[in-house]
């Protein structure tokens, strides 16, 4: 029980919370300044979406640090057990457990946003509708069923089920399919090349770039060959599937043509949006645009609405925002068609940092309200609580 | 645990550690595939797929025709057309109109305009600036920009597939928009005076028709001294 109560005493500790709070400043100053070196996107995954980095001070001396989802870890336990668990529950003076608590609801939120939110693009041109976004930087490996008398389905593996696979490889299987799917070798970005080595496909390989600082232009690519199920071991069909490749790898298996592409990541919308009109205004004289706005018409089923996203004006409709972000194309002659990029965020704790703020808010307005009361008090002679206890 | 326990489990470690056995997942996502999509696909082999050569070369060569058939027209020969001069001093240009195809009036900054026969929103244009104009690797990035793809490294640019004219490796470009509903053919054909721009915008469904008469143009198109 003493080793309990030792572990307790020092997770809820002010010592612990000093050091996790001068860590979190070294990694948010060392993560900052590796932004110009790795680009946002991959600073952000090795320093603060990781348990432990190696920061490399002075481009040279490994410096490891812990990341910024172990910190933020620790401060929530060490936030719990030291200001709500261990601390006096003196309930006439609940402001400061009621901010607490909000921290603690806003490391929740980021928590959940960093486990399930989903970021893509949905661009639209006037007149045009859709109901699906793509995501800027994840992809996936979509099987088309081609056969004119099939269902027309697309199978999908996304990227984080195949993004690890070494040489050995992994195998995907669905009962629909009459074919197994092993990837293998996969490159997060790289080209394809003349080759004559041991994983070319027709006098082709793929040839690994490092990767780019802006994540949206890593091109990726990736080995894979086609088998009968349950027949790992036999001869198989080799192929390779790279994200700009100019059409997708066509196969016949049991006498039914199949398709084989990676793309970007798509996530279907419950509900489609269309561009009735794009407004843009630009700033006398120039062409720098100082206003623009979508006018959309949301479907659901049979019931319609018009809605208007402007810049800082999104729209929110079931679990889904859609911030206007962009426009183009950018050199439009007057009639030339526009299209209107919305930026599309699924979160399902995407309001609850605003929440976290108001209960934040909340618990230190009671907290000064009643020390101002309390000081109030004092000088016009009236006895404090504590006087009163 | 006795020593026994621990020597099994090493070795079902080491086996496990050692085999050479793929991990099998089940699919877990199906959708519904667009049929649009799916009509658009092109068939290529390998290498014409990755652009590591010409789609030209790839496409089956078309079947002889039977012998007990007619022979079918001979298609209409092609209108070669020049323009009066070019900026610069540059050699005036001449190429070769694909059937089909017809010259629209002038536009700001283009050298000549055509609108293929039975497409609304489907048109080829030629544009020529002196100098390095930015050279191609913003250039193509400033076409991906129009159609709200994002920019491409200069490697990435350097893979992309060839197309001879004017006795010069032209960069290709082959670009769809994230709707899938416009589609861009470009081709940047450095020559010593500046960069000369072949392009070829429109709707995806009828661009997929024309590419062949594309290719056909800008492979066409010569200098005039040089006849």
């Amino acid at each position: 029980m003493k080793i309990l109560q030792r572990i307790f005493a020092f997770l809820s500790s002010y010592g612990l919370s000093i050091v996790l709070l001068l860590l979190m400043m070294v990694l948010v100053f060392f993560g900052t300044l590796e932004q110009t070196r790795l680009g946002l996107f991959e600073t952000q995954r090795r320093y603060f979406e990781s348990l432990v980095v190696v920061h490399p001070v002075f481009g040279w001396f490994p410096l490891p640090l812990p990341g910024g989802y172990l910190l933020l870890a620790l401060v929530f336990v060490n936030m719990l057990f030291g200001a709500i668990v261990r601390a006096p529950k003196r309930w006439r003076r609940p402001g400061l457990l009621i901010a607490h608590g909000g921290v603690l609801y806003l490391i929740v939120a980021g928590f959940v946003a960093y486990t399930y939110a989903i970021n893509g693009n949905l661009p639209l041109y006037e007149g045009d509708s859709g109901s699906r976004f793509q995501s800027y930087y994840e992809w996936e490996i979509r099987i088309y069923e081609m056969a004119p008398d099939s269902e027309g389905r697309v199978f999908i593996i996304p990227q984080d089920e195949f993004e690890d696979v070494g040489d050995t490889g992994r195998v995907f299987y669905h009962q629909a399919l009459p074919l197994e799917l092993r990837v293998a070798r996969y490159y997060p970005n790289c080209r394809p090349a003349p080759s004559r080595d041991a994983w070319s496909v027709d006098g082709v390989t793929l040839s690994p770039l490092p990767k780019d600082s802006t994540a949206e232009q890593n091109v990726p690519g990736v080995f894979v060959s086609l088998h009968q199920p349950g027949q790992e071991a036999a001869p198989s069909e080799p192929g390779i599937l790279w994200g700009m490749e100019r059409g997708p790898w066509r196969m016949l298996a049991e006498g039914r043509e199949y398709a084989f592409a990676l793309r970007r990541r798509e996530w279907e919308l419950p509900f489609t949006l269309t561009l009735e009109q794009f407004n843009h205004e630009t700033h006398p004289g120039t062409t720098m645009p100082s206003h623009f706005s979508s006018e959309i018409v949301l479907q659901e089923g049979d019931a319609k609405r018009d809605v208007l996203i402007r810049m800082n004006e999104p729209l929110r409709h079931r679990g889904y925002t859609f911030y206007q972000a962009s426009w183009g194309p950018t050199d439009a002659q007057p009639g030339d068609p526009l299209y209107s990029v919305l930026a599309v965020t699924r979160n399902p704790a995407g309001q609850w940092p605003m929440y976290a703020s108001f209960i934040i808010s909340f618990g230190l307005l009671l907290h000064f309200g009643q020390a101002l009361l309390r000081y109030l008090r004092q000088q016009s002679g009236v006895p404090s609580d504590a006087h009163k206890r | 645990m006795g020593k026994s326990s621990i020597v099994v489990l090493m070795g079902l470690l080491v086996v496990s550690a050692c085999s050479q056995q793929p991990e099998r997942q089940e699919i877990a996502e199906v959708r519904r595939a667009d049929p649009a999509e799916r009509e658009s696909m092109p068939s290529f082999d390998t290498a014409t797929r990755m652009g590591v050569q010409d789609v030209e070369g790839a496409l089956p060569e078309a079947p002889p025709p039977p012998q007990d058939v007619p022979p079918a027209e001979e298609p209409p020969t092609p209108a070669t057309s020049t323009i009066p001069e070019m900026p610069g001093g540059v050699p005036q240009l001449m190429w070769e109109v694909p059937a089909g195809w017809e010259e629209a009036g002038e536009r700001p900054m283009r050298l000549v305009t055509f609108h293929p026969e039975g497409t609304e929103h489907t048109e080829c244009f030629v544009t020529f600036l002196v100098g390095p104009a930015g050279g191609i690797v913003a250039n193509v990035n400033r076409w991906r920009a129009q159609l709200g793809l994002g920019p491409l490294t200069e490697d990435n640019v350097a893979a992309l597939p060839r197309l001879e004219m004017l006795g010069e490796e032209a960069v290709f470009v082959n670009i769809k928009d994230l709707s899938g509903t416009q589609e861009m053919y470009g081709v940047i054909c450095p020559v010593p005076e500046g960069l000369l721009f072949v392009r070829m915008v429109g709707l995806v469904e009828e661009m997929e028709a024309e590419r062949e008469r594309f290719e056909a143009f800008c492979r066409s198109i010569q200098f005039v001294d040089a006849e």
